[in-house]
């Protein structure tokens, strides 16, 4: 008797509890406890400052980045820098207010914000006024995607040294 | 005896209550749960309880009825005067709220995110007890200041209320008939917004606008809709956009690449920077 009222007692606080915990969430997974995030608050800047914005930020713009790139698209690439030289900028969608997409996106010409929710880490770039949603929920990657430019992106957090979310986009 | 381990129990339970609810920093249990997709029940007129045009019955000054008539005007030749959108320009302040795509709401402590799929729209709702700035950037989106309010006194926050000011332009209520606020930017929108208390699938947002084009303040009720299975799709204005506005015209770029009028005798721009043919 002592026991079952000890239990009840347990239960009734359990339900009061678990009513508390779940009337407004959708999905309990998805709770946020910040202490298990890394802190990525405020807003990021581009630390290197080259006025070109290269995308690999310790090689000199131009040439001097040396892509990797294939015969066909060096030629590609050889034939923009000229248009460029001549004053043309056909070759940078962005003067067209296409969007920078990925990857150059992360350039962060402009500041970006960093908001981190357990299903979703969301990266706004003011670039463009792109949004990345990198998906954290356990997805597997969707059968059909609809193109995009900053992409489909999953990300998986690891818990090492340093805070790291993997993605691949 | 008894007592005591009933309490001991209770206590114990209690305690671990306590540490669920309260372990992170951010207690989502605090908060309404606002995520997911939403989109727009309702008209896409400003008044979605009114029918669109003058029907809308917007309580303008004289000066912005007028401006209101010549728009009309103009839209019925033809011409999408008025709405800046056409080019790319961002809906903005309170337009944005009709949500022609989708939204994203995101409640954190500090800030609450409401992201417009449309023109790309992201609104910070600072709820972090910020005093206003003594100087804003202007921007269509404005700078917003909320108060998370426990009106039904559950200890859990149910409403969300905004104050929004700091605006650029030009801006319009709405896209069709385009109902202009005022240029001097002076906007202030004050919204309430929170979930159905019978439905947490539908969201409100009680939306007053002061403004110098109106002779009171226009107060609307909006309604979203939670959608559960979101599909996420990027909106690019100027992808394939075949508006444009050269000076106070706009024109079309025609599939094959060609400038054209968008109404009847509608005379070409000026071309004196190019060289023509003596």
């Amino acid at each position: 008797m002592l026991m079952r009222s000890s239990i009840s007692s347990v239960t009734l606080i359990g339900v009061l509890c678990a009513s508390l915990n779940g009337a407004w969430a959708l999905d309990e997974r998805w709770a946020l406890d910040e202490t298990k995030y890394p802190n990525w608050k405020g807003q990021w800047v581009r630390a290197d400052s080259a006025e070109t914005a290269p995308w690999d930020a310790r090689k000199p713009w131009g040439l001097g980045q040396q892509p990797p790139l294939t015969p066909e698209y060096q030629a590609i690439f050889e034939a923009n820098l000229k248009q460029l030289a001549a004053g043309v900028r056909a070759s940078d969608p962005t003067v067209r207010c296409i969007p920078a997409a990925m990857p150059r996106v992360m350039m962060a010409i402009h500041p970006m914000e960093i908001v981190i929710m357990p299903d979703t880490t969301y990266i706004m770039v003011e670039t463009s006024s792109t949004l990345r949603r990198i998906f954290t929920d356990g997805r597997a990657w969707p059968k059909e995607r609809e193109p995009s430019y900053a992409g489909f992106s999953i990300g998986q957090w690891e818990d090492t040294d340093r805070d790291v979310l993997c993605g691949h986009a | 005896m008894r007592d005591v381990s009933s309490i001991a129990a209770l206590t114990l339970a209690a305690m671990l209550c306590v540490t669920a609810t309260g372990a992170g920093a951010h207690d989502e249990k605090k908060y309404p749960d606002m995520r997911a997709q939403w989109t727009r029940i309702g008209s896409a007129a400003f008044d979605p309880n009114k029918p669109g045009g003058r029907g809308q019955q917007p309580p303008l000054t004289p000066e912005y009825q007028a401006l209101l008539d010549n728009i009309l005007v103009a839209r019925a030749a033809g011409s999408l005067e008025g709405n800046m959108t056409v080019t790319c320009i961002p809906s903005g302040m309170p337009r944005a709220m009709i949500v022609y795509e989708t939204m994203d709401v995101i409640v954190l402590p500090e800030t609450t995110y409401i992201r417009m799929s449309y023109m790309n729209e992201l609104r910070r709702i600072y709820t972090d007890g910020r005093a206003w700035p003594a100087k804003i950037t202007p921007s269509f989106v404005g700078y917003s200041i909320g108060k998370w309010l426990d009106e039904d006194a559950d200890g859990r926050y149910d409403t969300l209320i905004v104050e929004t000011r700091g605006f650029k332009g030009p801006r319009t209520f709405d896209g069709t008939p385009g109902i202009p606020l005022h240029s001097d930017n002076q906007t202030v929108v004050e919204e309430r917004i929170y979930l159905d208390r019978s439905d947490a699938d539908v969201l409100h947002a009680d939306i007053k606008v002061t403004d110098h084009a109106l002779t009171r303040p226009w107060s609307v009720a909006r309604k979203y809709q939670r959608e559960h299975s979101p599909h996420w799709s990027e909106y690019i204005c100027n992808e394939g956009n075949q508006q444009l506005l050269l000076g106070k015209e706009n024109y079309m770029v025609s599939a094959d690449g060609f400038l054209m009028p968008v109404k009847k005798g509608q005379a070409p721009p000026d071309l004196k920077y190019f060289n023509q043919p003596k």
